[in-house]
């Protein structure tokens, strides 16, 4: 059920992730797409990410309406978020560059997907916002955390606390979003951009990339470092081992 | 290794201490190749001549034209071959000691606590851009050729220079662009990322580099990076 809302496709190495409910492409359920169903379609080729909405919106979120109705259910909507968070959290340490293509309305859980993001690109009519606390309800997949950690804690409190939608530009300054463009959309553009750095990289050199962006993130700079120092090593050994020591391009 | 007064001549590398600023200058043309005899050389120097130093400040250039060109990559194939230890399965279990080492030699510039401040011509590539990505301040010559171009030999920035850069507050969005693409990059391209912190001209780059080490040596780490900065743009233009 939950494939129909979810388009996938696959560009030579990169996947496109299509959140495919439009107009408003709500999240069906916290676990958005099948984590088997996403580490499946990841298992092939696969150097990088695409993550965006069909039509003119990222996603609005979740259905409220729905969630009232499940809410009867506490430990099935609990089980639900558990689920939705090990989806998110699998994106946010994926070892493979993803990035946000956002276009209109990326608000409550959409965007909280997108923070999960290494990278956010947007049109320049793009909204943000985290509704939730209209409604007594906080972010629980995780965005809390992730947007501190963009736009630090004052400007969070006050993202969440308010619950107004904040435009392109203020979420470019906030470094919420890393890069706005001109148009109505902008997957192609989060697309060259994407290829432009994985392209002919070998799949490992970008998942060490990836591991030492990731754990730039969660530790100490000079644990990080030492990690690097490793990882270079390793890859060091495997290109003094091959026959051909040429710069590749 | 000779020494008279205030300078100290290795193979690959000078030290001078000048009006109580030190000034370590690798000179190993044609580049300055971050080798091992570098990284030797430059190991002696901190624990023997800047551990216990009187110095204020210290500023790093190449004698010549550049900076440098980056860890000799043949060595350093061979290096790694010689000291890592891999088990029957295939799994490293000892990690070269030599690279441990050169990333603590850096570690050891970032955590002065007297300003050290990288002076940047010519080429900066790879290990030579860690080296500056560690100290406190990068001010350059306007044609000057930055990059960390690993990702091209399939590898990564081996001495720390991805979390450097990210600490020195590049978003990592610019980080991604130009470790993932391997490519080189100029100056101003530099400072529009946060890697380069001053433009100046190549013919005032050790002057301003000796203005900027007077000016932060004053009471460093009282202010932030920008004030010391910003008084360093006040009294260089009078200049």
């Amino acid at each position: 059920m939950t494939e129909k809302l979810i388009h996938w496709e696959q560009r030579e190495s990169i996947g496109i992730l299509t959140l495919n409910n439009p107009p408003e492409n709500y999240l069906n359920e916290p676990e958005f797409v099948s984590l088997a169903q996403l580490k499946e379609w990841l298992m092939d080729d696969v150097h990088g990410l695409i993550i965006s909405g069909a039509g003119r919106h990222f996603s609005a979120g979740a259905d409220f309406d729905k969630i009232r109705r499940q809410s009867l259910n506490t430990q099935k909507m609990k089980d639900s978020l558990l689920k939705g968070n090990t989806l998110v959290n699998f994106i946010a340490d994926l070892e493979l560059p993803v990035v946000a293509a956002i276009s209109g309305i990326c608000f409550g859980g959409g965007l909280e997907i997108a923070l999960a993001c290494d990278i956010r690109i947007c049109t320049q009519r793009s909204l943000f916002a985290f509704p939730e606390i209209n409604l007594n309800l906080i972010p629980s997949l995780g965005g809390l955390k992730r947007l501190q950690n963009l736009c630090g804690h004052r400007n969070a409190m006050e993202i969440l606390m308010r619950g107004d939608a904040l435009n392109a530009h203020l979420a470019l300054e906030l470094k919420i979003v890393d890069q706005v463009v001109e148009g109505k959309d902008c997957r192609d553009i989060a697309i060259q951009f994407l290829n432009s750095l994985i392209h002919h990289r070998p799949k490992k050199v970008i998942q060490m990339l990836m591991r030492s962006f990731r754990n730039a993130e969660r530790l100490e700079l000079e644990e990080a470092q030492k990690k690097d120092v490793e990882m270079f090593c390793e890859l060091a050994l495997e290109a003094s081992l091959s026959t051909k020591n040429l710069m590749l391009y | 290794m000779k020494k008279s007064s205030n300078i100290t001549s290795y193979k690959t590398l000078q030290w001078i201490v000048e009006n109580k600023t030190g000034h370590l200058i690798p000179d190993q043309p044609p580049a300055n190749a971050m080798t091992a005899a570098f990284f030797a050389e430059l190991n002696d120097l901190r624990i023997n001549k800047i551990s216990g130093s009187v110095v204020k400040a210290i500023i790093i250039y190449g004698r010549r034209r550049h900076f440098s060109s980056g860890a000799a990559l043949d060595e350093l194939y061979d290096m790694v071959k010689k000291e890592t230890i891999v088990n029957s399965k295939g799994t490293i279990i000892h990690y070269p000691d030599s690279m441990k080492n050169n990333l603590d030699v850096l570690q050891f510039f970032n955590k002065l606590n007297i300003p050290v401040i990288a002076a940047i011509s010519g080429v900066c590539l790879g290990s030579g851009l860690e080296l500056a990505s560690h100290c406190h301040f990068r001010i350059s010559a306007p044609n000057a050729v930055l990059g960390l171009p690993e990702s091209s030999y399939n590898l990564i920035p081996g001495l720390g220079g991805v979390q450097q850069l990210l600490a020195n507050g590049t978003s990592k969005m610019n980080a991604m662009d130009i470790i993932f693409k391997g490519n080189s990059f100029s100056a101003i391209e530099g400072l529009n990322i946060g890697i380069i912190d001053r433009i100046v001209p190549k013919n005032k780059l050790i002057e301003a580099a000796i203005l900027l080490a007077k000016i932060s040596a004053t009471e460093y780490r009282k202010y932030l990076k920008h004030d010391y900065l910003r008084k360093f743009d006040e009294q260089f233009k009078e200049n």
